[in-house]
């Protein structure tokens, strides 16, 4: 019964496209907006029941495909990774009535239509128990991004964008058929389950590494991230929320799965799994610092909470390995928790930084400032947005991250790699406080730096409300953590550890809560009436824009003095020389490291070698069509002649 | 009781803690200098002056000054200062109480930036850099003392008995200098950052303040005042012997944090401060410091 309603709602998610790609006005609009919504309830009420009973429902049924069948499992785990596909499916669908309208965007019917599809992919993915299905949709998912990514495929930018992400995400998708490959091979068919006991460490450690690697490209784990800032940049801001919210995390699901199929792991998996974890975190947020373009901030930012998932998930294999049920217990429910609450405040702020370029038209931070005033609503939720994405106390990320902690502080006592990991956590911590200040303070702080800026507009209502909504669920479980004890009892298995700490947790953060909006009232009540003029700035009477200091400068300290110089971005200055200077000029380019200094020149040179194949492609279709038959005849031959090979001989 | 003992003697006397620092600086300089309680005075004048905001902000900037006051006081309420168990303690509390103070310095850093003001963007890069370095110090330190106690509650972690003291003791003196530099830096002392200096190309706190005046500017003197409180009695926690009586271990820990008081004056009399670039090198060394402890803790 769950799984039928669940099904429904996968199809009517699925289908949700269709009448706004048919008719151009709003009403098709509307109607999309509907059946994801009702899609979207069905589906949550679904994951939302198996969540709170603990129940697995499975069903299967013969499939026309050759070795298929169509297997579904939903379980507690699955429902946990449902919840954020739905709740921010159905908000970025409200969303794009006001960010992607059909009035202005011809993209629109196209855009909901792949929406759909996406939503319907994932959440396939998540309860799909056959290798087959897994991977059909899977690739639906992928597709129906790399349209989305693509939308706007006028812009060059954008096109480079999709086509990076194309590839990277296909490279996983190769590692997955190897893994589902050797996994069939273990256990004798393509039904995703357990793997023996018996099986070699070999076997075992190849399958999780094929995993970390296939999923690790979707997760966006560092080295394998550097498709994923600018495919979620390039995005509609509306898509960029889906993918980095939920899309990223089907990566996480991917790992945290087949690790629950492997036998009890040995430690030094979670070694290497935290470490992996550690580096993500690290290098995504001193990469998120130094960014020029906000969007492409956020998408960094992703990169590292994947990493303190990805720590998460180390501490739950550490756990299983040393057979410590409460460590992986508190591993596995923080991973889950900062699973959805990285989603709450990850979509919130891409949302927000959409609704910032739509008033303004621009994403680069250096030319903003002072939007608080222009758009109060926006602003605002974006404060709590990065409130919660620096992980402070008052919302929601602090919650898991604090889980993190106190399963790394009780595995530091015995030692090893989670003492460093704790502290690596917290300098992580403390530079996403100076990531998100920066972003705050640069777009919406102080005063316009440019006329696109000045002269922003609010967003329509459409756009605020799933913004306001998303706000109001960072605050919520960040005041009141307990809601969540239920459930992610429910997908560790392990009852006493959660909840205990979270009711523990709640009391201070309630006190903090309440203290603070006394003491701004009061603060608020005591300047009510105070004069207002003129920045102080040092005596200096007319202070100008120009004069504040800019997102750039404001990371120049972190960036050309702390970070290591591969990770810094290129600075390009011609001196002026002679004895008469004419000219100079100072240019900063902000690129990926990892994609455009070490795999595009690797690339140009492996183009420049395969060269000689070049005479294959001769655009000519009869030549196309005799190598299909070249290739037919060989394949041909080789399943009819080569069995009778050993006859002959 | 004790969570009322505990609360008055943090909300009465953290403003002394300023006064004695004033007052060994200036009988150290052979000067008499301003009375004790001069911060207090302060206070009291600022928080009955009216106050001129900036045209340029919102109510972030006063967000800021209120969460200045209130992280310190409820950091102040995880520790055990009179008695053996704070008033908010739990297990697991060590991570609230470090990611309070990134919470204020999210708002008062904000509220520096919602002036549009350049000094005091200065003052936040600075600021953000700086904490950024000192987080792993404190977190080492933290860690430490968790496996020395075998606890995840400050209350029982940073009572250390003497069995702890003769078995670690090596590893409890880098803790302390490690948090002792924590607390130079987090509080803008010398060498990190000169309280007194009027030259706001080089400040650090006092820059991202400048536009405050009145009610709020008090709140972040205030604010200021209670987290060095709160940091030095991290560190007197760590260094006293606990009788069990809530009088008598409240009255050591004022005395204790008395005496850190002195000895930051008698640091500021006897360096100057350090060139900025200089600064991550010693909050890195900090880091190191703490980070040998726990080696030694683990060994």
């Amino acid at each position: 019964m769950t799984l039928l309603l669940l099904i429904a709602s996968i199809v009517l998610l699925a289908l949700s496209g269709t009448p706004a790609l048919l008719t151009r006005g709003r009403a098709g609009e509307y109607a999309s907006t509907a059946l994801v919504l009702l899609g979207a309830a069905g589906g949550l009420s679904a994951a939302g029941y198996t969540l709170a009973s603990g129940r697995t429902t499975v069903a299967s049924s013969m499939w026309q495909l050759p070795n298929a069948l169509l297997a579904l499992r939903l379980d507690p785990l699955a429902a946990a990774f449902l919840l954020p596909i739905f709740v921010l499916g159905a908000l970025a669908s409200v969303y794009g009535l006001g960010y992607w309208p059909a009035q202005q965007q011809a993209s629109a019917g196209r855009v909901r239509a792949f929406t759909g599809l996406l939503l319907a992919g994932m959440a396939t993915v998540v309860v799909a128990s056959h290798a087959i299905l897994f991977l059909l949709a899977w690739e639906t998912m992928a597709i129906a991004a790399f349209f989305l990514i693509a939308t706007e495929d006028t812009d060059e930018e954008v096109r480079g964008a999709a086509w990076l992400y194309l590839i990277a995400t296909h490279t996983g998708t190769l590692a997955l058929f190897a893994l589902f490959v050797v996994m069939r091979a273990e256990r004798g068919t393509f039904l995703l389950g357990p793997v023996a006991s018996s099986t070699g460490a070999i076997t075992t450690s190849a399958i999780l590494l094929l995993a970390l690697v296939g999923f690790g490209f979707k997760a966006g784990i560092v080295p394998l991230h550097f498709w994923l800032p600018g495919a979620h940049a390039n995005a509609p801001s509306h898509v960029s929320a889906l993918l980095s919210g939920a899309m990223l995390k089907l990566g996480v699901y991917g790992i945290i799965r087949i690790i629950l199929f492997l036998p009890k792991p040995p430690v030094w998996w979670g070694g290497v799994i935290i470490t992996l974890g550690l580096t993500s975190a690290l290098v995504g947020i001193s990469l998120a610092i130094s960014q020029a373009d906000m969007k492409r901030a956020l998408a960094y930012s992703s990169i590292e909470n994947v990493g303190i998932i990805i720590v998460a998930v180390g501490l739950f294999v550490v756990g299983r390995a040393t057979g410590v049920r409460t460590l992986a217990a508190l591993g596995l429910a923080s991973a889950i928790a900062h699973v959805w609450n990285h989603s709450l405040f990850k979509g919130l702020l891409f949302l927000g930084a959409g609704s910032v370029l739509h008033g303004t038209g621009t994403r680069r931070i250096d030319r903003m400032g002072g939007l608080l005033r222009r758009m109060p609503a926006t602003g605002a939720v974006f404060v709590i947005g990065a409130i919660a994405a620096a992980a402070l106390p008052g919302a929601n990320g602090f919650v898991s991250e604090s889980l993190l902690y106190l399963g790394l502080i009780r595995e530091a006592l015995r030692g090893g790699i989670a003492t460093l990991a704790a502290a690596m956590i917290a300098l992580a911590g403390a530079l996403a406080v100076a990531c998100f200040v920066r972003l705050t303070g640069a777009i919406f702080l102080g005063v316009a730096r440019s006329d696109q800026a000045a002269e922003a507009h609010e967003a329509p209502f459409f756009m605020r409300a799933p913004l306001v909504v998303l706000a109001v669920a960072c605050i919520a479980l960040g005041v009141f953590p307990s809601i969540t004890a239920h459930a992610l009892e429910t997908v560790t298995g392990v009852s006493g550890v959660i909840a205990p700490f979270l009711r523990a947790i709640s009391v201070p953060l309630q006190a903090a809560a309440i203290a603070i909006a006394l003491a701004v009232v009061a603060l608020f009540a005591a300047t009510r009436r105070s004069p207002r003029r003129a920045t102080w700035d040092c005596g200096y009477a007319q202070p100008t824009a120009r004069m504040q200091y800019t997102a750039s400068s404001l990371s120049e300290w972190f960036t050309s003095r702390l970070l290591p110089s591969f990770l810094r971005p290129v600075l390009r200055v011609t001196a002026p020389s002679a004895l008469y200077p004419t000219s100079a000029t100072l240019s900063v380019d902000v690129d990926e490291p990892f994609a455009d200094r070490i795999l595009q020149p690797l690339a140009a040179r492996w183009a420049a070698r395969a060269m000689w194949l070049r005479w294959m492609q001769q655009g000519r279709l009869s030549l196309y069509l005799l190598y299909i038959f070249v290739a037919l005849l060989a394949s041909v031959t080789w399943v009819v002649v080569f069995p009778h090979m050993g006859a002959l001989r | 009781m004790t969570a009322v003992l505990q609360l008055l003697v943090v909300v009465l006397t953290a403003p002394l803690l300023l006064g004695v620092i004033t007052r060994t600086k200036s009988l150290v300089a052979g000067r008499s200098g301003p009375p004790l309680l001069q911060a207090y005075y302060d206070l009291g004048k600022l928080l009955r002056k009216d106050s001129v905001l900036s045209s340029t902000t919102t109510w972030v900037f006063l967000a800021g000054p209120a969460v200045a006051v209130v992280a310190p006081l409820l950091a102040s309420l995880l520790l055990p200062l009179a008695g053996p168990r704070a008033p908010l303690a739990f297990t697991g509390d060590l991570i609230l109480f470090v990611y309070l103070f990134a919470l204020s310095r999210f708002f008062t850093t904000a509220a520096a930036l919602d002036t549009g003001s350049a000094f005091e963007g200065m003052g936040v890069a600075r600021e953000l850099t700086f904490a950024a370095l000192a987080e792993p110090a404190l977190f080492f330190g933290l860690l430490a003392l968790a496996r020395i106690s075998g606890s995840l509650s400050l209350s029982s972690l940073l009572t250390v008995d003497g069995a702890s003291w003769h078995r670690a003791s090596a590893a409890l003196v880098l803790i302390i200098a490690s948090w002792f530099i924590v607390l130079l830096a987090e509080n803008s002392r010398v060498p990190f950052d000169d309280p007194n200096t009027h030259l706001e190309l080089t400040m650090i706190h006092e820059v991202m303040v400048l536009d405050h005046s009145g009610p709020a500017f008090g709140l972040i003197l205030y604010g200021s005042a209670l987290k060095l409180f709160v940091f030095s009695a991290l560190i007197a926690d760590v260094v006293l012997p606990r009788t069990g009586i809530s009088l008598a271990d409240a009255a050591a820990t004022l005395g204790a944090v008395l005496v850190i008081g002195v000895v930051v004056g008698l640091v500021e009399s006897s360096m100057a401060r350090l060139r900025l670039v200089r600064v991550p090198q010693l909050l890195i060394a900090a880091s190191l410091v703490a980070g040998f402890a726990v080696v030694l803790v683990l060994r």
